[in-house]
């Protein structure tokens, strides 16, 4: 069976970085509402040979201000700061959102290119289910960064050492199984509960 | 799974964020008396001194002008055009293949198929082996560069290595032997779910 030969497209990342969804939206709504704003000022004047009420506004309360004044100083400082936190937010790597499984013995004839991940939030629960079967633990929570699983589990046990090392050597036995890379580093802090 | 317009974000976001911090760190060196000292020359004598209103009457007759206010105008339809498209890309997209055409000979016809369909079957493949309690799929490109992205949820007691290769050498090779072409690009997302428990008890 033969078929269209269609140019090849770059696949689409898993493993990806903060898109930084929320100020992009705040800014492009700014963005819009003062290209409106401009937009309908100018067309208003064009049309009625006079600027609408709201420049008129603007005029009297900003544009008569003096560059000394405290008002001035503000407004161009917030000018700036707001400028600072949109620059590193957009220059800021951030942290991504997955662990990369490592794919060198599962290659296959019909797969030319492979990208497998877990989640960070897959790693947590990963993590604590398999704390959860060491004996002797109450409770499990996990943090997971992008090169750390930080385990803190309750356990009514005054052996807290031993029950640290068990914990760590489980969880990392498990994501060990799985070839995460890099591999996170296992680390548990175990509080002891009234029995 | 879906796609969201990151680089377009962090290119938009440096810009505005550029153009705002040099203009509020102008305005504040302007405000606070500092330029006059660093600028020298005929220049000082362009910067407003700390008295001067921020818009003189200058800039009232700067906008009578009616080029000026077309001017205006057009960029003002621009900027809002620019946010909107800017606003619109936030919805994130799956970018799923339209419909597959495998074609035979073409006097015999035509035979087409939606990614739907395809990707109704692989998930129904997936969620068929041990271990796996629910996925999703898309399938990207052509017909004839396909490109399958997968995520699934597993239980937290499966062997993922183990279920990693029965997805490739199960759905994955099926879906390549039915498309007659080899998967140019697979991707695998992992989620993990607790394993159903049942709770019981037993008195000694």
């Amino acid at each position: 069976m033969s078929r269209e030969d269609t140019p090849t497209v770059s696949p689409v990342s898993l493993r990806r970085r903060p898109s930084r969804t929320v100020p992009a939206t705040i800014a492009a709504v700014c963005v819009t509402a003062v290209g409106g704003l401009l937009a309908w000022a100018a067309i208003a004047r064009l049309v009625d040979s006079r600027w609408p009420s709201f420049v008129g506004w603007t005029h009297r309360n900003v544009g008569d201000l003096t560059w000394g004044s405290a008002a001035a100083i503000t407004i161009a400082v917030v000018l700036a700061l707001v400028g600072l936190v949109l620059l590193v937010s957009a220059l800021a790597p951030g942290k991504p959102n997955a662990f990369v499984i490592d794919d060198s013995d599962l290659g296959s004839d019909e797969v030319a290119s492979t990208e497998l991940i877990m989640t960070r939030k897959a790693v947590a629960k990963l993590a604590t289910a398999h704390a959860h079967q060491v004996s002797g633990i109450d409770s499990v929570s996990a943090t997971v960064t992008s090169r750390a699983v930080r385990l803190t589990v309750s356990s009514p046990s005054a052996q807290r050492d031993d029950l640290s090392q068990r914990v760590t050597a489980a969880v990392r036995e498990a994501l060990d199984a799985v070839r995460l890379t890099p591999a996170p580093q296992v680390t548990t802090t175990v509080r002891t509960t009234q029995p | 799974m879906r796609v969201f317009s990151s680089g377009l974000n962090r290119t938009w976001l440096a810009i505005v964020g550029l153009v705002l911090l040099l203009t509020g760190a102008l305005a504040t060196m302007v405000a606070t008396g500092l330029l006059t000292k660093v600028v020298s020359g005929s220049a000082r004598t362009s910067v407003p001194a700390s008295g001067d209103r921020l818009l003189e009457r200058g800039a009232t007759d700067f906008f009578a002008d009616q080029g000026v206010i077309i001017a205006t105008a057009v960029l003002g339809v621009v900027l809002a055009l620019l946010g909107l498209a800017w606003l619109i890309a936030q919805v994130p997209h799956t970018k799923a293949a339209a419909t597959l055409r495998l074609r035979d000979d073409a006097s015999m016809g035509l035979t087409s198929a939606t990614s739907a369909v395809l990707t109704d079957v692989v998930v129904a493949d997936l969620e068929t082996l041990p271990g796996v309690n629910s996925a999703t799929a898309v399938l990207r490109g052509s017909a004839s560069h396909p490109q399958l992205t997968v995520t699934l949820t597993a239980s937290d007691r499966t062997d993922v290595r183990s279920l990693l290769r029965a997805i490739q050498t199960g759905p994955v090779r099926r879906l390549a032997r039915s498309l007659d072409t080899t998967v140019e690009h697979l991707g695998i997302q992992v989620d993990v779910s607790p394993e159903r428990r049942t709770s019981d008890s037993v008195t000694l």
